[in-house]
């Protein structure tokens, strides 16, 4: 057989991919020849400092399942409700009424303006798609992301189009729906981590008297998913205010299986310990954990509950 | 495929976006572990990782169990891996080819110092760092070759089925690979 074949099998021979013939003429040939030999050892050595690959880290996949959840509510006509075992699919509705709310407030208020501060036809304006005259004079609205349509001057026009939003005061009870509604939405989708911490200190006040799934679901959500330790475990503590269901439960347990954080792990043995540590699925994962878990504590605490479980 | 994964994906195809979740979180790991070793960078990694699962997520209502699903969903991660543009391969190209340039070679000839530290750790680090130069200069096709057989332990014939190409196509693909990073790491070696 040809040398440049039977130099083609040598990474084949290295990585174990030959049947016992093309090994045997291989082999019979790399006795013979010493720059196959040279090859083979270099293919070898290549192996050993490539090295082997490791696996990647919880937190990593932890926040590649975090920026895919936001990669796939930005995806075109994406449903809200990616992952929606973690609650957020009730956003929806919600979400819709709140932002046609501000929208119409909005665009009130900026009517009222034109209408009322400034005469049509004084002074250039600018036409909506919806045929709303707005002021060139916005007062309190902010105005972004302009984009030219027609910037050719020629003609003595100019054509473009921009967002303007403006600030919405809102004073109500925390037990109104629309509130609690514009306050999930503040949890969940606050860019801001203070911004989320107010929001869910708000959630978990006593005060919410009569706090609904919705919110119940944005806890879970921020509970699971929020980056922020601090909102994560004002979430956890604020759950504890709901009957322990099987949804509390699974998020609860979801935390023991996922957080990274050891003290999120401990709040949520704690709180299991003070409901229902005897339901089997609880006992099923706390047995496991009580094993497997990289933190010591965590081990103990674990065991604990579960010797308390069973003497009970 | 067991009836339980089965019943995941009809839901999902349905719209059921827990069942989605699960399906995701059956396999994520694997694919972010073969991300991380394709592209030798978490960033990149993460980006291939999203990818991966956003055109799992708008191909599904398609899948007709004509494969098994983990067949299906690796045939997308080497697809996304052989089409991402690394961030970090452009920039391992551009500077080892500037280098390259400057030291009046032609582009892409061995950039590899044969100086190395005496300190074994820094020595290490050294080589690892040539390591992933190196495979930053293969093509996509060889590098997640050698990726898939090297450092996930797939065999041959596999990555066939999952290239979408005949075995004797990866063969090659493995012996240039190899060749290329054979004559990039001589200098380590020696």
């Amino acid at each position: 057989m040809r040398h440049q074949k039977l130099k083609e099998w040598i990474p084949l021979l290295a990585y174990d991919e030959l049947d016992d013939d093309q090994k045997y003429l291989l082999e019979k040939h790399l006795a013979q020849c010493a720059d196959c030999r040279q090859q083979l050892e270099e293919v070898r050595e290549i192996q050993q400092v490539a090295g082997t690959a490791g696996e990647p880290t919880d937190a990593l996949l932890e926040e590649a399942r975090r920026e895919l959840r936001i990669g796939l509510r930005h995806q075109p006509g994406q449903r809200w409700g990616w992952f929606s075992n973690w609650n957020i699919g009730w956003l929806v509705p919600s979400l819709q009424t709140a932002a046609i709310g501000i929208i119409c407030l909005a665009v009130g208020l900026v009517v009222g303006s034109v209408v009322y501060r400034q005469p049509a036809g004084v002074g250039p304006s600018i036409t909506s798609p919806v045929g709303v005259q707005l002021p060139v004079s916005p007062g309190n609205i902010s105005i972004g992301n302009i984009r030219f349509i027609d910037a050719d001057t020629s003609d003595g026009n100019v054509e473009f189009t921009y967002e303007a939003t403006r600030p919405v005061h809102i004073k109500g009870s925390v037990n109104d729906p629309a509130v609690q509604d514009l306050l999930t939405v503040a949890l969940t989708e606050g860019q801001n981590p203070g911004v989320r911490l107010r929001a869910v200190n708000v959630l978990s006040t006593d005060q919410l008297k009569q706090p609904d799934d919705a919110v119940k679901g944005a806890l879970i959500t921020a509970l699971k998913m929020d980056e922020n330790n601090g909102v994560r475990k004002q979430a956890l503590t604020a759950l504890q205010n709901f009957p322990f269901d099987n949804q509390v439960r699974d998020a609860l347990l979801f935390v023991l299986n996922n957080d990274t954080n050891p003290a999120m792990r401990i709040a949520a043995i704690d709180a299991i310990r003070t409901e229902r540590y005897r339901d089997p699925e609880v006992l099923r994962v706390l047995e496991d954990k009580m094993h497997t878990d990289g933190n010591e504590y965590i081990r103990f605490r674990s065991r604990a509950v579960v010797q308390e479980a069973r003497q009970q | 495929m067991d009836l339980d994964e089965r019943e995941l994906i009809l839901e999902a195809q349905k719209g059921d976006e827990s069942a989605f979740e699960e399906l995701v979180y059956r396999y994520d790991r694997k694919v972010l572990a073969l991300a991380v070793s394709y592209t030798s960078d978490e960033e990149d990694a993460k980006d291939v990782y999203q990818e991966v699962f956003i055109r799992v997520h708008r191909a599904l209502p398609g899948f007709r169990f004509e494969s098994r699903f983990s067949t299906w969903l690796h045939r997308i991660v080497v697809n996304v891996c052989l089409t991402y543009k690394s961030r970090w391969q452009n920039r391992t190209h551009e500077s080892l080819d500037a280098m390259a340039e400057e030291d009046g070679e032609r582009p892409g000839f061995d950039p590899v110092s044969s100086e190395v530290p005496s300190d074994q750790k820094a020595l290490s680090t050294e080589i690892s760092q040539h390591v992933r130069a190196a495979l930053g200069m293969l093509s996509p096709q060889q590098r997640l070759v050698f990726t898939l057989r090297h450092y996930r332990g797939y065999k041959l014939k596999e990555i066939a089925v999952l290239m979408n190409c005949a075995e004797g196509t990866v063969k090659k693909y493995l012996f240039t690979a190899t060749e290329r990073l054979r004559q990039r790491l001589r200098p380590v070696f020696q």
